[in-house]
């Protein structure tokens, strides 16, 4: 009789030649799918997914409204999965292409800098044969802004409209002894205003403040180059011009906002209202004064209505010296088809609808975005939400405008201008100094990047 | 070539079937010991002698990047100095609050079992939790700190907001968060032998003679242990920093991390990003060999002559 058992070496060495087998044949590459024959009616019906990651945080509703309508399904296909990410940050995108698995595409990204580096797809031929998007019917800017040389470096989609405008608080105007129906068209003015609209305790302690003049599209370069009749980034040399009287004549104006308040009353009170994120001090009323663009009027409805409801909205300000000027700035907020996304046809598709009505419609009221599409734009109600009015009636009147953000190291120059501008507004340097000190820092960059 | 042979051949049948089992099990550690930490070491060495940004093939730049550090790089040397003044000041305050701690809590006090469950409380609570709860203490408009100041009329303290006040702030949270290191403590304490008490106290020693040449010494690897563990937890604080002031105000809590972090993510620069981790690297070691050769001078490991 033989004996039927196995000795624990034995036992051991089987069961550890077995588990590797079945960890080599997890680690092996999936079969392939069996190829469908031409014509194949299988094929059409083929489950697909397309992907797209977005930063914003407040686009995700919208975004699920109109990914389950008949229209999007019917454009895209049946079988097709719109696999979304909102509120993605950008070390997840540039972990995802570094991988070389990214998403198919992405928005509110920084377009340039990507395009510069090469991971996205120049989508011209696919607005050249799409039936859906015109380019004549969208907003010259916007569509414009699209461009880098003779390459379209996305769709202009999502929301692309007018960027500059003082937003205000009539309430707290109105409390302050101050005229609501005729606002400050220039620095020195909304100076004025700042001080009379900020309050403070009996201690001293700032309770609210009238103008944070970094918040939202204030603390850009852009911002203060236009409003000060400068252009610092050359788009066709791809130089830069930020060491300028203008831009430290800037810079000084924004110091004083601080120093009326105090430096550290400002800290304190922007990392309490969101570290200063855009729209946080003015839904929590602490703040009475914004400059942002036109989303400002439908996204604190949505978000604050008993706020929205005490909201107009005017020029940004200028200074004396440049008084009359009409400021504004747009630029395209894009769908980017990234290279080695595996569904670029999918996610153009996806960027194709949302230059129709619904989407368009669904993104307007569920999030207060509004699409530079000209024909939709004649169907928009401008008094849907309180201020939003002044930017629809007013385009026509723009002297000075600017297509924003164009430079490839654009954040870059930007958070070097907070930092910098910290050093003047706690005189510790000049202005001068910081503008000069900008410039080198700019320039080193963009040698350091290899751009 | 024939020694070499002499050597293999000193391997028994059996003993080649037991190097191949024991080999073939530790590879699944050994493997992912080899692509998880000594490839993307390796790798960051590589990158940090490069440009590279992610998203195009690195370019060979040599010791640019540590050169652009230490001479041209102009938040470099702040960075150092506010990453030097962090860990100069938490790490022997934090380990000598948690060591004080421990003691008292070795003590027979009033609901002792209470006390350190509480101590260790701020060890299990997420960091961002714990950040926003110091965020609404030590704010200088709504801070519950200030309230109670400006209640008494005395003048406010703009912790987390002024860049003398800063730091300071960031430590004393440090301090706070030692909930780990008194547990550790806490058992060494227990270790020491009671005889050793009894010993000192019939020789007349008092509390502090008793502490001072008892506790102390019994303990010492232990404070080595925890001083080490603090050293290189301070040197690589990120999270309650960034989530405090974000290395505000005026640049005056942008701890190396915090540097390290901009540079790869913000500015995308693998390269220069790589060669501050290995310079970091090096830091601490250095500071650790520092501490270790040190502590022949006041270590005691029991049976040691």
């Amino acid at each position: 009789m033989t004996r039927q058992s196995i000795s624990r070496r034995d036992f051991l060495r089987t069961s550890g030649l077995v588990a590797g087998g079945a960890a080599l044949a997890a680690c092996a590459a999936p079969s392939p799918a069996p190829a469908a024959s031409e014509g194949d009616d299988s094929m059409a019906a083929e489950p697909q997914t397309i992907s797209w990651w977005y930063a914003w945080g407040n686009l995700d509703p919208a975004v699920e409204t109109f990914s389950q309508l008949d229209s999007f399904k019917a454009h895209v296909g049946e079988n097709t999965t719109l696999d979304y990410r909102g509120s993605t940050n950008n070390e997840a995108v540039l972990t995802a292409l570094a991988a070389g698995d990214p998403p198919d595409g992405g928005s509110n990204m920084d377009y340039p800098g990507l395009w510069a580096r090469g991971v996205c797809l120049p989508v011209n031929d696919m607005v050249d044969s799409s039936e859906i998007i015109d380019p004549d019917n969208v907003v010259d800017a916007v569509w414009q802004g699209g461009f880098y040389g003779a390459d379209l470096i996305g769709v202009p989609s999502v929301e692309s409209f007018l960027w500059y405008g003082l937003n205000y608080n009539a309430q707290h105007v109105e409390e302050a002894g101050l005229d609501p129906d005729n606002p400050p068209l220039t620095w020195e003015g909304v100076l004025e205003w700042h001080k009379e609209l900020s309050k403070f305790d009996d201690g001293g302690n700032v309770l609210r403040i009238g103008l944070d003049p970094i918040d939202a599209m204030a603390g850009e370069p852009d911002f203060i180059a236009t409003s000060y009749g400068h252009t610092w980034w050359n788009d066709e040399e791809q130089t830069f011009d930020l060491n300028h009287e203008l831009m430290a004549q800037g810079i000084q104006m924004q110091s004083e906002f601080f120093r009326f308040i105090g430096p550290d009353n400002f800290a304190g009170l922007r990392s309490v209202e969101g570290q200063g994120t855009w729209g946080a001090a003015f839904n929590a009323e602490v703040q009475s004064m914004i400059i942002e663009g036109y989303w400002h009027a439908g996204e604190t409805t949505i978000q604050k209505p008993e706020v929205a409801v005490h909201n107009r909205a005017t020029w940004a300000p200028v200074p004396a010296f440049r008084e009359g000027a009409k400021i504004m700035a747009t630029g395209p907020h894009m769908v980017q088809i990234y290279r080695d996304g595996k569904n670029p046809d999918g996610m153009f598709k996806v960027a194709e609808y949302l230059h129709t009505n619904e989407p368009l419609d669904i993104i307007f009221h569920e999030v207060g975005w509004i699409m530079g599409i000209e024909t939709w734009l004649t169907t928009l109600d401008p008094d849907t939400f309180p201020g939003l009015r002044f930017y629809v009636d007013n385009i026509g009147e723009v002297t000075d405008w600017i297509v924003g953000r164009r430079s490839p190291i654009h954040w870059f120059v930007n958070t070097q201008l907070w930092d910098l501008r910290e050093q003047v507004y706690r005189d510790l340097i000049t202005p001068e100094e910081a503008v000069a000190e900008l410039q080198k820092r700019a320039e080193d960059e963009w040698e350091a990047q290899g751009l | 070539m024939a020694a070499s042979t002499e050597k293999v051949s000193r391997y028994t049948p059996q003993e080649w079937r037991n190097l191949r089992l024991g080999l073939l099990f530790v590879s699944p550690w050994a493997l992912g010991f080899l692509l998880f930490t000594i490839y993307p070491l390796l790798s960051s060495l590589y990158y940090s002698l490069t440009r590279y940004d992610l998203l195009r093939p690195p370019v060979f730049l040599g010791a640019k990047n540590y050169l652009t550090l230490f001479f041209d790089d102009p938040h470099f040397w702040n960075v150092m100095y506010n990453t030097l003044f962090y860990v100069g000041l938490s790490v022997p305050f934090g380990v000598g609050a948690a060591f004080l701690i421990a003691n008292m809590l070795n003590s027979r006090i009033v609901a002792r079992s209470f006390f350190r469950s509480v101590i260790y409380v701020p060890s299990i609570v997420p960091a961002v939790a714990s950040a926003m709860v110091w965020q609404f203490l030590m704010n200088v408009q709504y801070g519950a700190i200030n309230g109670v100041l400006r209640y008494f009329g005395l003048p406010i303290i703009p912790f987390l907001s002024n860049p003398g006040w800063a730091k300071p702030s960031l430590i004393l949270v440090a301090i706070w968060a030692q909930g780990a290191a008194v547990v550790i403590f806490l058992a060494a304490l227990q270790d020491v032998p009671r005889s050793l008490y009894e010993a000192a106290t019939v020789d007349g020693a008092n509390l502090w003679h008793r502490f001072r040449n008892v506790t102390i010494p019994l303990t010492s690897p232990i404070i080595l242990f925890n001083l080490i563990m603090g050293l290189i937890v301070a040197f690589q604080e990120f999270t309650v920093p960034w989530l405090l002031t974000e290395g505000g105000p005026m640049n005056s809590t942008e701890f190396y991390l915090i540097h390290l972090y901009r540079n790869a993510f913000e500015y995308l620069r693998m390269g220069k990003a790589s060669a501050l981790a290995w310079i970091l690297f090096l830091i601490i070691v250095v500071f650790s060999l520092i501490i270790f050769k040190s502590s022949a001078r006041w270590v005691y490991y029991g049976g040691e002559k």
